[in-house]
């Protein structure tokens, strides 16, 4: 079944000038092998604030997220079929550039996966790969964000110290400060808090509140009451299908489907 | 019924006791033996003109200088080759998971190679460049050496690359950064005291083998770092000497062999403290 | 770095694995074909092996590998089996680690420093006592006589053999422990539960479930005796002669290739020491292919 989010005055799709276009996902497909992951979606998620996506373990959320940057194409076996625009490049054509893509879609992960260099590095170490920059502005870049990434003031004075000597949470937002430093349009975060401790958990909200005004997220998460705080709009998934695409107020509060009111009461057991 | 476990049983259980104990104490007691001979006569024949001198004639005074550098240059380029490609390789087989079927076949080939009688390679290049090249030569040696450290090195740093968790090559691809990068600068970092620890096995395994060196490098009674013409080494020079009749030769033949064993031990000792404190982070 | 050269170089790399194990094969074929026409089938059970007249059969070195071999794997089993549970399942944990380092040891050693010792240590002790002391033992005995008879030289497949059981101990060792590994430990504890005793837990317990591995294993080891050369050069003796006594020189495929190859003259002479090389290396192949379905078939049980 395909749902498209209803008109709602909060979130307009209308791409005026300035406005940043809808990302658009249309007759999407995804095999593992000879298994039918994904089936048909149909979506258009607004282009900016926060999207959810929920639903019952192995339900897809996670693999629909991974095709935004290809990442899936790292595995044999797995293909996807039919096209998602993000400021209307289609990024399943084959002729995309993927190193490309892949620093206009950001991507944080479950875990933490700080890698094996100092805290500065971390930050640095791509944006120099990437992007020609000079020294200063490299470390102003890295100083923003850090900032951004509301751990500036925790490691402004340690920035030699192995990225691997922070806490979980201090990783973790370390982790979100090395993508937002190569200047995404999207950011895709796969249940960024499901390995925190709750400290943690709540910093990490507060900062994708923030963030999600100046990148579109699209967040996947099994916490509902996280969806409910951090987004705009929230796809509900089973079995590689969508059941219901709203508003999160609407999908929460009253939910069209009677599968959505049957999860949303018992939880993801 | 009674508490106490019956005589038959405690007898049972005794006796496999006495019997693990026992072969352990026994093979044990091989490797002092073995080390103890090493010590007594290995020390009894080094000097430090073994280290300044070539090897001599027999009933003369000499020392193993010629073989012991020759050995150094064999070892140095098989290790060089063996570590550049059996890395190479490795990670063809470990970051490359998408041409899974070239990879099980390499896999396989390669566990083979493992294997394989060290004796088959020094075959194989006496095929490969002696017979061709018309005559016998250092960098023969150095190869046939380098193809028996190859298949160790291979295997082992597969096994260290894929205990990186796939989320950190993951997370270096969605920076967009490319697939070399990622392996070579975060990858290979998060496994960097693996790899090393493969490479100093193989040196190990490398720096006794004589096999492979017989009809490649054979031997040089003289000084040669000649890489195209046969060259002194320590394996031969034991081989040959402690097969001699000559107790100056066979003296050095200990000696030399004492040498090899304790840079052996060092490497061991080494890889492990270098090991030691990734695995626990 | 660019990405298609990396790409590229890690390809080309595992294509000269592929093509050095070609190579292997091709050149071992290509220099033992004048033996391999000239003596056909024949050479495997042939027992001639003349350099004068040009006659050649592999069939000694072929026994004397493998009886070698099994003298080896029998020792080294004996002693491999009783380490291996030492380790896993008797020591203190305090003395475990010490002695699985000391055995591990054992594997570092190179092969020609075996060879040095079995020559310069063994071999006298063989001669002056071992034998002698066998050969008193058994002289009623018709059959056993023969086995241990011959003028005691301490040289030939007895000595060889226990050089090799020592050698291939720490490998097949660590190989059983890696089986005994797999075995969970909430299994173990399940049986000691019961009140077995640890004899009882390994032998009704232990036993059983790798039993598979196990015997892959001393395949493993017994494939590791087939290839080793220079240990077995230094004290087989040398002879391409069948023997009955195990005290009597004879000798192996590696430790004749290793002892006349550089001396060999005329192509038919090298082309057959290329050819038992050949039979080598396919024997080995065999028996890794074994070990590997065994272990792996335990893998599978347990895991």
């Amino acid at each position: 079944m395909n749902a498209t989010a209803p008109d709602s005055p909060a979130l307009s799709h209308v791409s005026e000038d300035g406005t940043p276009t809808p990302v658009e996902v249309e007759n999407l497909q995804f095999h593992y092998g000879s298994f039918h992951a994904l089936k048909d979606l149909n979506l258009r998620f607004a282009g900016t604030g926060a999207t959810a996506l929920i639903g019952p373990s192995g339900c897809g959320k996670s693999t629909f997220l991974r095709i935004f940057n290809r990442i899936y194409e790292l595995y044999p076996g797995q293909h996807a079929e039919g096209s998602i625009r993000i400021d209307g490049e289609n990024v399943l054509d084959p002729h995309t550039d993927l190193n490309e893509l892949r620093t206009k879609v950001g991507m944080v992960f479950q875990r933490p996966t700080p890698f094996p260099m100092s805290i500065f590095e971390n930050v640095a170490f791509a944006v120099r790969k990437v992007q020609r920059i000079g020294k200063q502005e490299l470390a102003d870049r890295v100083e923003w964000s850090l900032s951004k990434a509301g751990l500036w003031e925790e490691v402004k004075d340690s920035l030699r110290k192995p990225g691997s000597a922070l806490s979980g949470g201090q990783q973790q937002r370390l982790c979100i400060a090395r993508t937002i430093a190569l200047q995404p349009s999207v950011l895709l975060l796969d249940e960024p808090t499901s390995a925190l401790d709750p400290y943690s958990v709540q910093k990490v909200e507060a900062l994708v509140e923030e963030l999600k005004n100046e990148f579109k997220i699209i967040i996947v998460t099994h916490n509902m009451s996280q969806a409910r705080r951090v987004s705009e709009e929230t796809v509900f998934m089973v079995r590689g299908e969508v059941v219901e695409f709203a508003p999160t107020r609407e999908l929460f509060d009253s939910p069209r489907e009677d599968r959505t009111r049957a999860y949303l009461q018992v939880g993801d057991l | 019924m009674s508490r106490s476990l019956s005589f038959g049983r405690r007898a049972k259980n005794s006796l496999f006791y006495l019997f693990s104990v026992f072969t352990t104490l026994f093979a044990l007691f091989f490797l002092g033996a073995i080390f103890w001979e090493l010590i007594r006569s290995g020390f009894a024949g080094l000097d430090w003109s073994d280290f300044t001198e070539n090897t001599p004639p027999p009933m003369t005074d000499g020392g193993f200088l010629n073989a012991l550098v020759g050995s150094l240059i064999m070892t140095t380029i098989a290790m060089s080759l063996a570590t550049v490609v059996g890395v190479l390789v490795a990670t063809f087989l470990s970051e490359f998971r998408k041409q899974a079927r070239l990879g099980s076949v390499v896999r396989f080939l390669n566990d083979i190679l493992l294997s394989a009688p060290s004796i088959i390679i020094g075959l194989f290049i006496y095929a490969l460049l002696v017979v061709p090249f018309g005559g016998f030569s250092g960098i023969a040696g150095s190869i046939a050496l380098a193809i028996v450290a190859l298949p160790m090195i291979t295997r082992t740093c597969e096994d260290v690359l894929r205990i990186v968790p796939d989320q950190l090559r993951e997370a270096g691809i969605a920076l967009g950064l490319k697939r070399s990068t990622v392996t070579l600068r975060i990858i290979y970092r998060s496994a960097r005291a693996g790899m090393v620890t493969a490479v100093l096995l193989a040196l190990g395994r490398v720096a006794g083998e004589t096999a492979p060196l017989l009809f490649t490098a054979l031997n040089n009674s003289g000084f040669s770092a000649n890489l195209f013409a046969p060259m002194p080494n320590l394996p031969v020079m034991i081989y040959q000497f402690a097969m001699s009749p000559y107790e100056n030769w066979k003296e050095l033949a200990w000696a030399a062999s004492l040498l090899i064993t304790v840079f052996i031990l060092a490497l061991n000792v080494f890889s492990r403290v270098i090991f030691r404190p990734s695995t626990s982070s | 770095m660019k990405d298609a050269p990396f790409r590229l170089g890690t390809r080309a790399s595992a294509w000269l694995l592929i093509l050095i194990f070609a190579g292997i094969l091709a050149s071992l074929l290509v220099l033992s074909w004048p033996s391999i026409r000239g003596f056909g089938v024949g050479f495997l059970v042939s027992s001639e092996w003349n350099p004068v007249t040009k006659e050649f059969g592999a069939w000694p070195s072929i026994v004397g590998t493998i009886v070698c071999s099994l003298i080896a794997i029998v020792l080294g089993t004996i002693l491999s089996f009783g380490i291996a549970f030492f380790i896993t399942e008797i020591a203190p944990r305090r003395i475990r680690g010490v002695v699985a380092r000391l055995i591990e040891l054992m594997a570092g050693i190179p092969s020609i420093i075996y060879g040095m010792w079995g020559l310069f240590v063994l071999v006298p002790f063989m001669a002056t006592t071992v034998q002698p002391w066998l050969m008193k033992v058994f002289a009623p005995v018709p059959v056993l006589n023969q086995i241990f008879g011959g003028a005691p030289t301490g040289v030939g497949l007895f000595t060889a053999g226990v050089v090799l059981a020592i050698m291939v101990t720490p490998l097949v060792s660590s190989v059983m422990r890696d089986v005994l590994a797999t075995v969970p430990a909430s299994m173990k504890e399940a049986a000691y539960a019961v009140s077995a005793t640890r004899w009882e837990v390994i032998r009704y317990v232990l036993l059983p479930k790798t039993k598979v591995g196990l015997i892959g294993a001393v395949i493993l080891g017994f494939g590791r005796a087939l290839g080793e050369t220079m240990a077995v050069t230094f004290v087989i003796g040398n002879a391409h002669a069948l023997t009955e006594s195990l005290f009597m020189p004879t000798t192996t495929i590696a430790a004749s290739i290793a002892n006349e190859f550089n001396e060999a003259t005329g192509t038919l002479y090298r082309s057959a020491l290329m050819e038992i090389g050949l039979i080598l290396f396919v024997i080995t192949f065999l028996i890794l292919l074994a070990s590997r379905l065994l272990i792996s078939l335990t893998s599978r049980q347990s895991g």
